[in-house]
């Protein structure tokens, strides 16, 4: 071997051997880039694992929050529905039915019907903007409000006017109702009502068979930004026996077919014409099937409320009463002794305010007592379930009191004189004789079951 | 109606607080005569001098009162009443029959002359 070959042979062993090193390298380099990959790869797997439990986590937390959130709508619609009234208190000559269809759980209708401290009888109808709990919230808010000032005035746009300043203080969101508020008086059958933003009520006259709408004007209730533009007005509508109020909310005209057509208040007047001398039920179905069927299965967008008020024949109440419709006396009913203090503190504050003395006031109040408690006692024999019917009337001249009963009567010429020897030392008798001292006026009527008793401001 | 009772010696006072027509008022009113009876005191005064009211009923349970006392042979004695309730009680006459004592001095003259 020559040299020349040994020196190759050793250059190819070298080149060889620095291949081999070459290879050694890369092939731990690839090694250790497979241990860092296995390494992410691991640490990717436990993120992947943190991540699962945290979304598992997340997942039971969600479905926790959920199930609270409907739990916590449930007691929001347990409370809105002790908001809307199950059955309507017993009125005075007025009848009412009403249905309330919800889109959810909670919304922004409500109504009610209120017996206000005059015996009047005011109908409440209001729909809060959006839904949900926030509708159902300031809904809440303005029934309490509604209910707290129609115990201090008559007139429906003064319980607007106070309502709105004080909702205005309160809702801090763009939210805001309308609202109808009608004061019936069940004597006279005539309405005061004022219109805040609300669809108008219809009216269906019993006698002419026509329809008419309660157009009035009136800023909706609770936007602070027109608290200074806002203004309500009273408005009065004689009725009749037989007529119907239909009163409503937005959301049963604007009712949509599939097709995206409008039900329409044209639609509803029409039916409520047809229909409007069929009996409250009968009336309310026929016009909540008419809206289902014009639907026909598209989903309501918006929850409506359907009220119709029934206006009764008044004349009958004053027969035999002492009154004459144009008196305008006040009506309210005794169903028993815990009603007296009520209705003699509504009779004597209106003897104060006409500037009745304290000692005439005292006076008086014994009279109603007696009246009352006779009527109860002996005129109703204490039966339950009649009533003592108490008209009254008071002015700057005098305060009359008419009382009557579901009795027989009694021979009110042939009373006992309390003071003969004979009966002075009696336990009982001397009812009749106060209210006679303490008035300057009293009758009976021929049957002897209603007395009526005036006292003058200026008598004895 | 709220009675506060009070006794002294003999004589027993029964201070009739508030309105005087609740049936529950005059039955409360009757059980404390007839303690009072039962008790055999020989005085029985009636402060109604913050009575700030009374029916015919309440009358009528005076009027009861009074007997009862009489009949046991005790004496009732009204005491203080207010305007408006001595107006009633004056308009039914009681003062024909009953003792009715407006001041404390009439109280202590009346007490007096009885108890001697």
């Amino acid at each position: 071997m020559t040299s020349a070959n040994i020196q190759n042979s050793l250059n190819r062993s070298e080149h060889e051997h620095w291949k081999r090193l070459k290879l050694l390298e890369a092939y731990r380099k690839k090694r250790w880039e497979l241990k860092v990959t296995n390494e992410k790869l691991r640490a990717l797997q436990r993120t992947v694992d943190s991540q699962d439990v945290l979304l598992k986590e997340a997942s039971y937390n969600l479905s926790r929050i959920h199930s609270e959130m409907e739990d916590e709508l449930e007691t929001a619609k347990r409370i809105q529905e002790g908001l809307i009234p199950q059955d309507f208190p017993e009125l005075i000559n007025v009848k009412s039915a009403a249905v309330y269809i919800p889109t959810g759980k909670v919304g922004g209708d409500l109504y009610d019907i209120i017996i206000t401290p005059n015996q009047k009888i005011g109908v409440l109808i209001f729909d809060v903007s959006g839904h949900g709990i926030p509708a159902a919230m300031i809904g809440a808010m303005a029934k309490m409000l509604f209910m707290h000032y129609l115990e201090k005035t008559d007139s429906p746009a003064e319980v607007f006017r106070e309502v709105n300043i004080q909702l205005c203080r309160f809702i801090k969101t763009e939210q805001y109702l309308t609202a109808f508020l009608g004061i019936i008086d069940p004597i006279v059958n005539s309405m005061v009502y004022s219109r805040a933003g609300h669809v108008p009520p219809i009216i269906f006259n019993h006698k002419t068979g026509t329809i008419t709408r309660l157009d009035s004007k009136g800023f909706f209730i609770g936007h602070s930004a027109l608290l200074n533009l806002a203004e309500y007005w009273d408005q009065t509508v004689q009725l009749s026996a037989g007529d119907k109020i239909l009163f409503y909310t937005d959301g049963l005209t604007e009712g949509c077919s599939a097709e995206g057509k409008l039900y329409g208040s044209d639609r509803l007047r029409d039916i409520f014409m047809k229909n409007g001398s069929m009996d409250l039920q009968q009336l309310l179905d026929v016009i909540v099937m008419d809206q289902t069927r014009f639907r026909s299965g598209a989903p309501l967008r918006d929850d409506f409320t359907l009220l119709i008020t029934e206006i009764g024949n008044s004349d009958y109440l004053l027969t035999d009463s002492g009154f004459t419709k144009e008196d305008g006396p006040h009506i309210l009913m005794v169903n028993g002794f815990n009603d007296i203090e009520r209705v003699c503190a509504m009779i004597l504050r209106e003897m104060d305010r006409n500037g009745f003395s304290d000692k005439k006031i005292k006076q008086f109040k014994i009279c109603i007592f007696e009246m009352l408690t006779n009527a109860i006692v002996h005129g109703n024999n204490a039966e339950k379930g009649k009533k003592v019917t108490v008209f009254y009337k008071v002015n700057t001249t005098c305060s009359t009191i008419s009382v009557i009963d579901e009795g027989d009567g009694f021979d009110y010429n042939n009373l006992p004189d309390p003071l003969s020897p004979e009966n002075i030392m009696k336990d009982h008798g001397r009812g009749v004789f106060l209210i006679r001292n303490y008035l300057d006026y009293v009758e009976y009527n021929h049957r002897g079951n209603r007395i009526l008793g005036r006292k003058l401001i200026n008598g004895r | 109606m709220e009675i506060v009772t009070s006794v002294s010696g003999d004589v027993s006072t029964f201070n009739l607080i508030g309105q005087l027509w609740r049936k529950e008022d005059l039955s409360s009113l009757e059980v404390a005569v007839e303690k009072f009876i039962v008790e055999k005191k020989s005085i029985l005064v009636l402060d109604i001098s913050r009575l700030s009211f009374i029916n015919s009923q309440g009358l009528g349970l005076l009027v009861r009162c009074h007997v009862r006392t009489r009949d046991c042979g005790a004496k009732m004695i009204l005491f203080g009443p207010n305007e408006a309730v001595s107006e009633v009680i004056e308009l039914s006459g009681f003062a024909m029959f009953m003792t009715i004592a407006a001041t404390e001095d009439e109280l202590d003259k009346t007490l007096t002359t009885i108890c001697r």
